[in-house]
């Protein structure tokens, strides 16, 4: 039986402080975004004593604020998560709070919070109006982008860094200038892409046609000639990361954050937690039930780690994780794909290749090789 | 010619553009930003052109606020440093166009190795001046990781790997997991 120390360390506790969110995009993932339902402060307690006594803390890890729209409670309900999370923390570890926010609800009272609190935000943007807004709307379907704005201006204007997550569907492959383009001119000096991808409720993907391949790396290409001639430097999530994976491969048998039990853990606003991909809590499986393998207030680390499904589950993982290995030459780069793409795309999580594989993974990837070794030829 | 064609109909659009927002609010960014949004919309059109992409459709060529810089750069004399800077882009062009990218069924480990070998040689030199770049907000930024949250390299690409101690330790994504296949929506 897996102990609790064969698993972890925590590096990502994900809570839930409600499903709610106040934009409907068109490619979210979250299935029950329309409960208004949130976290109370005692579950929010139990959840930390929980954590802190798990055994999981044994290096600083980040709280992300996230799977719902945060900012939908107010800065109030933080100020008090943290002024709860600060005795509960006898591990001694530094924890970094994060938010992933829309940013359509920031206000000077938000920006005053985040400040004072040095919380670390990230912005989900995706370019400009007729990109950001054909997705990314509100629940009457109008356009988000002028609020959006609003609060990367007020971010800004508080001196609070971020940075921006831009989703790209197939029509965002054909403007990588006026991507760009966007970036700088609203100050955003980091970006990262994330692909449009089949998750939970979002079951189909403009990026899963014929062809995409050769325009995603066309788009990604063209992307990264302007970031890297840009002055300042834009810098680029998945370029850093596949320069970073060149130089220090992964270890044979080192599985990804996503893959490895309880480096991840994820909390919903019961207090029901799961562990992998985060787009799992909520969601159940006829074959692995739910994926939610226990609540803070009733079961401890020790006890799900026994259960039928955690061992079913992380098997299943664990298998996946080898094929990787076996069959794919981006695995030193990569370390396998993310559980909840092979579980969604695939069916089944002893699987490999997905579309974010091949998009996210191995085009940026074939892209940055090119870049480096251009860069490597001419220097 | 079709392309040429479009390409010059595009550049003639931002130009109209650039004329009905003549007499707009105060330009909020540095003339340098400014000059590259002009030389990147102009370039865009090109470019896109060049390669088949579609052109955005009418009023989609810049936000608002794009063309508020575009005008601004344009009475601000931006033009006289057209020449530099389409060189500048047209040398990134030259050195990895699109066409040149290589298909995934290539060999990558033996590509990443020989770049790997000498510590990635002045490509990884160049590279690391890039993530170090001054006033990008990292490195020196408010957060103890620097700019992105995820504390970029603080937790290195993968857990045992060497980046913990050394390199770009304040490298700014915030989710420094990300790498080894942290989560990516954050």
């Amino acid at each position: 039986m897996t102990s609790a120390g064969q698993v972890g360390p925590l590096e990502l506790l994900v809570i839930q402080p409600t499903p709610f969110c106040n934009l409907d995009c068109s490619y979210c993932y979250l299935p029950d975004r329309s409960n208004k339902r949130k976290m109370t402060l005692e579950t929010l307690e139990k959840t930390f004593n929980w954590v802190f006594s798990s055994g999981l803390v044994r290096q600083p890890f980040t709280l992300l604020w996230h799977a719902g729209e945060p900012m939908v409670l107010p800065a109030s309900f933080y100020e008090q998560a943290t002024l709860k999370l600060e005795p509960c923390n006898v591990s001694g570890f530094e924890v970094t709070q994060s938010f992933q926010t829309n940013a359509t609800l920031v206000n000077d009272a938000w920006c005053e919070f985040i400040r004072r609190r040095s919380i670390q935000v990230g912005v989900s943007v995706d370019g400009p109006d007729f990109l950001n807004d054909r997705h990314r709307v509100t629940r009457k379907g109008g356009g988000t982008l002028e609020n959006v704005l609003r609060g990367m201006r007020m971010l800004r204007d508080h001196h609070i860094p971020f940075d921006v997550i831009t989703v790209l569907t197939s029509t965002s492959l054909d403007y990588p200038d006026e991507l760009f383009d966007f970036y700088i001119e609203h100050a955003v000096t980091s970006v990262a892409f994330n692909v449009e991808e089949i998750e939970g409720p979002h079951v189909t993907s403009s990026l899963s046609g014929s062809g995409i391949e050769p325009r995603f790396r066309q788009f990604y290409s063209r992307f990264m000639d302007l970031a890297l001639a840009s002055d300042p430097p834009l810098r680029v999530r998945e370029f850093d990361s596949a320069y970073n994976s060149i130089s220090h491969h992964q270890q044979p048998d080192t599985r990804t954050q996503e893959c490895r039990p309880f480096a991840i853990l994820n909390v919903d606003y019961e207090g029901n937690f799961s562990t992998y991909s985060p787009e799992l809590l909520g969601l159940t499986s006829p074959r692995h039930g739910s994926f939610a393998l226990g609540n803070v207030a009733r079961d401890t680390l020790e006890s799900v780690l026994a259960i039928p499904r955690f061992v079913v589950l992380d098997d299943e993982i664990r298998r996946g994780v080898d094929m990787c290995q076996k069959t794919c030459r981006y695995f030193p780069f990569c370390g396998g794909g993310p559980p909840g793409n092979k579980f969604f795309e695939n069916g089944d999580f002893a699987t490999t290749e997905t579309l974010s594989c091949r998009l996210h993974k191995k085009a940026t990837f074939d892209v940055a090789l090119d870049k480096l070794e251009q860069m490597k030829a001419v220097m | 010619m079709h392309r040429l064609s479009s390409s010059l109909n595009g550049v003639n659009r931002m130009f109209d553009v650039a004329r009905q927002y003549l007499d707009t609010e105060t330009p909020r960014y540095t003339f340098r930003r400014l000059r590259g949004l002009v030389l990147g919309g102009l370039n865009a059109t090109m470019f896109r052109a060049s390669m088949g992409m579609r052109q955005p459709e009418d009023g989609a060529v810049m936000d608002k606020l794009s063309r508020r810089s575009l005008l601004r750069a344009l009475a601000g004399g931006a033009l006289s440093t057209v020449g530099t800077v389409i060189l500048a882009r047209t040398s990134l062009a030259a050195l990895g166009t699109p066409e040149d990218t290589k298909p995934a069924d290539l060999d990558v480990q033996a590509r990443a190795a020989e770049l790997d070998a000498g510590g990635l040689g002045p490509a990884g030199e160049a590279h690391a001046q890039f993530l170090n770049f001054p006033g990008v907000g990292f490195g020196n930024g408010p957060f103890r990781n620097g700019g992105f949250r995820n504390g970029g390299f603080l937790n290195g690409p993968f857990r045992n790997g060497g980046f913990r101690n050394g390199g770009f330790r304040n490298g700014p994504f915030r989710n420094g997991g990300f790498r080894n296949g942290g989560f990516r929506n954050w």
